[in-house]
């Protein structure tokens, strides 16, 4: 009777151990394992991006001060539309010319990006935002050609969208006293252009 | 008198022996019983045991690792890498920009060179839908219809002004007034291709616009030079 006792008693026990404790203990183990292999996956990751990070922070120290300030002022981080109207006018007044009538608007683009799916997801994924300014100057024909240069040139990036030039008409009167309108030397510019800055 | 002698062979403790001998055999399968639940169970608690000190030593290798990692990513100063995206950012976009970016005066330039001495423009339209639908829409005035005609075939024929359409030709006393309308190459006209052009560098598809105008045809019959000199002129200096 005690040994039959005792048999099962012994067989229940190491049952029990086994389902109770070892065999859960075991699968958490299996998870802390793959956790574990994640992790090294994870370093040696982490191992190569620290070799990358170096490489990439040697070549950034060869940047000079100057040239990052110039690619911050071509696509600044933000839109600073005074500033750009200020630096028109500067470029303008030098061929002795005058930024009138200043619109700044950012729907043109976005509704036509937003046209279609493909136009909408490009926009989002796009970096960089984009605003338009409108303005009107007068000038010779050589002078406006001169300030467009410039504007091209200029280091933060200025696209021309629209330009519509006409000749500046003068009232003036002949020799009879006839009255007619007669063509300038100045035109008149109405110039549309587009800024960008990054996201 | 009664005999000792048993007549019976069969033996008279058969019974309790063989019962002894059923007895025996059951103790010995318990036995077998008890030692088998004795492996077991100590197999059972070695087992249990390895695997909680196995547990254990995951654990502190767990604990160790994630330690490691959060040293790497305290490493890569995220302020820095921040500044580097933002840099990679700005590159792209900024190549990308440049890249579309158009130089508008050299279309002016051709017209002034593409400009017969015989023919004038009073206004100009350009518009720029897209980085690759650029316009440009002139009204002009020229001294005949053969003036006309032969703006039509030099505009027609330089790379850089594509399907010119003129249209509202009207006789008038100072001339004969017409519009023009045509679509711009954009390669002709981006500012990478001029600067390489400038800086003497191949240009890529953009033909040197200001020199390799192509050779203009004399005019086939004298024009008459209306008598009007106020009629602007933008270009017009290069054509004769």
């Amino acid at each position: 009777m005690m040994k039959t006792l005792t048999a099962i008693l012994t067989l229940a026990v190491a049952a029990g151990v086994f389902f109770v404790y070892t065999r859960p203990a075991y699968q958490s183990i299996q998870a802390v394992q793959s956790d574990i292999a994640q992790y090294d996956r994870a370093l040696e990751k982490a191992k190569e991006l620290a070799e990358l990070k170096q490489t990439l922070l040697s070549r950034y120290n060869t940047f000079s001060a100057s040239s990052l300030e110039r690619l911050n002022r071509l696509l600044p981080d933000h839109v600073d539309n005074v500033r750009l109207v200020l630096d028109l006018d500067g470029i303008a007044s030098r061929y002795g010319m005058a930024i009138q009538n200043v619109i700044i608007s950012r729907t043109d683009e976005k509704t036509q990006q937003q046209a279609t799916v493909i136009g909408a997801l490009s926009a989002q994924a796009s970096t960089y935002d984009s605003l338009t300014l409108q303005f009107s100057t007068e000038g010779t024909y050589e002078d406006f050609v001169r300030f467009l240069q410039d504007l091209e040139a200029s280091v933060r990036i200025v696209d021309l969208v629209s330009l519509k030039l006409e000749a500046g008409q003068q009232p003036t009167r002949d020799e009879k006293g006839k009255l007619s309108v007669v063509a300038t030397e100045r035109y008149k510019y109405d110039v549309t252009i587009r800024t960008y800055w990054l996201k | 008198m009664e005999s000792k002698i048993t007549s019976s062979f069969i033996p008279r403790d058969t019974i309790t022996t063989r019962a002894a001998r059923v007895g025996g055999g059951g103790s010995g399968l318990l036995d077998i019983l008890v030692l088998v639940g004795i492996v077991l169970l100590v197999a059972s608690l070695a087992l249990g045991i390895g695997t909680f000190l196995y547990m254990q030593f995951l654990k502190s290798s767990t604990s160790s690792k994630i330690e490691q990692i959060n040293r790497a990513k305290a490493a890569f100063e995220p302020t820095l890498i921040a500044e580097l995206t933002r840099l990679d950012d700005r590159m792209k976009a900024g190549e990308d920009l440049l890249h579309k970016h158009i130089a508008p005066s050299t279309i002016l330039h051709v017209l002034e060179d593409l400009t017969l001495e015989t023919v004038s423009f009073s206004s100009l339209e350009f518009e720029a839908t897209g980085p690759d639908t650029i316009v440009v829409s002139l009204a002009g005035l020229a001294r005949s219809v053969n003036s006309i005609a032969l703006q039509a075939d030099l505009f027609g024929k330089h790379s850089a002004i594509a399907s010119p359409i003129f249209s509202n030709i009207t006789r008038e006393e100072s001339g004969v007034r017409f519009d023009v309308t045509a679509t711009i190459n954009p390669a002709s006209i981006r500012y990478v291709n001029s600067v390489a052009v400038s800086q003497g560098q191949s240009p890529t598809e953009l033909e040197d616009l200001r020199g390799a105008v192509p050779a203009q045809p004399q005019p086939q019959e004298p024009v008459a030079v209306p008598e009007d000199e106020e009629v602007p002129v933008f270009g017009g200096n290069g054509a004769q």
